[in-house]
């Protein structure tokens, strides 16, 4: 048996190894992915007073570390048993959106895009942002620097520092908004909503229009039939902090639906020997393994997955490109794991306008930002979707609010098992008998957990092709016969 | 060598993993250096495509960052000026683009950037262990790596 082995993977936010392991006539037989690495932050927050967790968590990660911030603060509410002000919360959804917003950007314009627009198999050399905006033209690469830099300056206005953010505090937010702040804020939201318009004419454009990259997007390795996760609201719209978890099976079926502090009853995590990483799975339906279709307990939370698990959007203009997509493509569910990346746009244009919404809103500069809090801490969850997934914090507190135990289900952590499966059905689609491993090829794999916007580590979707990665070709006894590297 | 215009000094890391949050201490006691009125001092755990707004409006930039190499003795600080130095951890930000592709997408997008990018790179012990405080090595050495930097940052980043 042949074994690839593609180490590291990963730089900044963990760890992670893959090993593809081969038939000798030199086709996949099974691909691990790894994280090696343990952080232990659940650790980390024991012993802390519960109100400083959501400034402490910020620090897990310099990427998405509002949606921690948020999560957190949310579980620091429910601790104490309280709910913030209609202000208060409306302050915290608002620098939300410019959190989603900014985020949503940079994954498509520099990490998902330069795939087609540059071509999946461009050298690489080519295949990221500056060889994107070559291709678009100036004008759109300005575009993205600025629209990216306003929605951070909203999260720094609101929450003191746009990644250390400082914003929650147990029933409500520390600083509110000021009129001028909101008139600018408009401004902005509204340069937002166009942008996302943009954004997805421009994915029209490029993949929708390319018969090869279509093709390639619904007919390639990329599909996964597993069941889909995602905070909905009251009318089952996406909504990216409030709400209730829904889970729609493989065929679009409603298969549970629950809040926050019920999430053990319904989501177990599996613990394989080989990784650091956790293995969500649906409780209802148990563990069987890394297997796909309705029997499986593997579910994914990405934004497919949200908009699989919705009956809509909540905003306009995003409903109709919602509406759009399905009617696109057939229907829902979509297990074509590259669509992700419309799905993403169709969250940016959600974000953007209820981003609008809220700055509109008269509330927005109430001064009630704050609510009583007269219970004793205890326990509590939050929850939120992150970029990457449904995030969930849980901490246990003494009397005095002093944090005595900690569970986190990171968004990545839940799309573990996915990821794996989308690695292996991506490997056994490209690396075949007879195929000569190149860079396009060692890419196209790559893109396979990249359309995950993963966070265990941002170099498992670092800029297309570039990704650093040693992959070793063994012979059946093991030895090293010829090795890759970038 | 001094910096014609306004200098901006960045500091790259989390103070929540221990000596990876040295940089924040560091601009915590530069920034409120009289010396330094006119430099902006900021924070950031990461780089990428988040340097081109923090540069815009700088003609100078120095930035901070720790490095654990093993070849240096804990608190050595290493000097380059780009593009002498190799890819880094924090400068690039692997969710949207690693540092030379942020400058050649600045240079291409018609953004004013620092003429001079001058990189300090302190060595560091531990930058794996959460934890607020940092690793004895570097706590002894503090006042010593504090008085390099703010030597460096006068000489390249100072008054003419």
């Amino acid at each position: 048996m042949k074994q690839y082995t593609i180490d590291p993977i990963t730089r900044l936010e963990g760890h992670g190894k893959i090993d593809i392991f081969c038939t000798d006539d030199g086709n996949v037989e099974n691909v691990y992915f790894q994280v090696p690495e343990l952080r232990g932050f659940e650790k980390f927050c024991e012993g802390r007073p519960i109100e400083e967790i959501s400034q402490i968590v910020t620090k897990i990660c310099g990427v998405c570390p509002g949606c921690h911030h948020m999560a957190a603060g949310k579980a620091a509410d429910a601790v104490f048993g309280v709910q913030p002000t209609s202000a208060a919360k409306k302050i915290r959804e608002l620098f939300y959106m410019a959190h989603f917003v900014h985020s949503h950007i940079a994954h498509f314009y520099a990490l998902a895009a330069p795939d087609f627009v540059v071509g999946p198999d461009a050298p690489k050399a080519e295949r990221n942002i500056v060889g994107l905006i070559a291709k678009v033209g100036v004008a759109t690469g300005t575009e993205v620097i600025s629209q990216r830099r306003k929605a951070q300056e909203i999260q720094a206005l609101l929450g003191g520092h746009q990644t250390h953010v400082i914003l929650n505090i147990p029933g409500g937010v520390r600083k509110g908004l000021k009129e001028e702040e909101r008139k600018d804020v408009v401004e902005k939201a509204k340069g937002f909503v166009e942008f996302a318009r943009f954004s997805l004419k421009l994915f029209n454009d490029v993949v929708l229009s390319n018969k090869e990259y279509l093709d390639l997007v619904l007919n390639g390795p990329y599909s996964l039939k597993i069941h889909s996760m995602g905070l909905v609201d009251e009318k089952n719209h996406v909504n990216f902090y409030d709400g209730k978890v829904r889970v729609v099976d493989t065929e679009g079926k409603e298969l549970c639906k629950y809040s926050a502090n019920e999430y053990r009853e319904f989501v177990a995590e599996r613990v394989e020997p080989w990784s650091y990483l956790k293995f969500p799975y649906l409780k209802k339906i148990g563990w069987n393994g890394f297997t796909e279709g309705q029997t499986s307990g593997v579910y994914q939370a990405t934004p497919l997955s949200r908009l699989n698990a919705a009956d809509g959007m909540a905003t306009p203009l995003a409903q109709e490109e919602y509406e759009r997509m399905y009617s696109t493509l057939g229907g829902k569910p979509v297990h074509a794991t590259l669509v992700m990346h419309w799905a993403r746009l169709v969250e940016l244009l959600y974000a953007s306008e209820h981003c609008l919404e809220l700055a509109l809103d008269p509330e927005i500069t109430s001064p009630d930002l704050r609510a009583r809090i007269d219970k004793v801490p205890t326990e509590g969850v939050g929850i939120v979707e992150a970029q990457r997934g449904t995030l969930t914090h849980h901490y246990w507190t003494d009397e005095k609010g002093i944090v005595t135990k900690a569970n986190l289900i990171v968004g990545t952590t839940n799309n573990n098992a996915a990821i794996c499966m989308s690695l292996k059905k991506a490997a056994q689609g490209i690396i075949k008998q007879g195929v000569t491993v190149t860079d396009g090829i060692l890419n196209m794999v790559e893109m396979a957990f990249r359309a995950y916007d993963p966070c265990f580590s941002c170099a498992t979707h670092h800029l297309p092709g570039t990704m650093p990665l040693v992959v070793n070709f063994r012979d059946k006894d093991g030895n090293i016969i010829r090795s890759l590297s970038r | 060598m001094t910096c014609p215009g306004k200098t901006v000094f960045i500091g790259f890391g989390s103070t929540a993993l221990k000596d990876d949050g040295l940089p924040a201490h560091l601009i915590g006691h530069l920034a409120t250096d009289p010396r330094f009125n006119h430099v902006t001092f900021l924070t950031s755990p990461v780089g990428g495509l988040e340097l081109i707004p923090l540069f815009s409006g700088h003609s100078c930039a120095v930035l901070l960052d720790t490095v654990k190499t093993g070849k240096a003795a804990p608190g050595e600080v290493s000097h380059v000026i780009y593009p002498d130095f190799n890819e880094t951890l924090h400068l690039s930000s692997q969710h949207d683009a690693s540092f030379e592709q942020t400058l050649a997408l600045g240079k291409k997008l018609g953004i004013p950037l620092p003429e001079k990018i001058h990189i300090l790179a302190v060595e560091i012990v531990d930058n794996l262990t959460l934890g607020e405080g940092m690793s004895p090595a570097i706590t002894e050495r503090f006042d010593a790596i504090l008085s390099l930097v703010g030597d460096v940052l006068q000489a390249v980043g100072g008054r003419r």
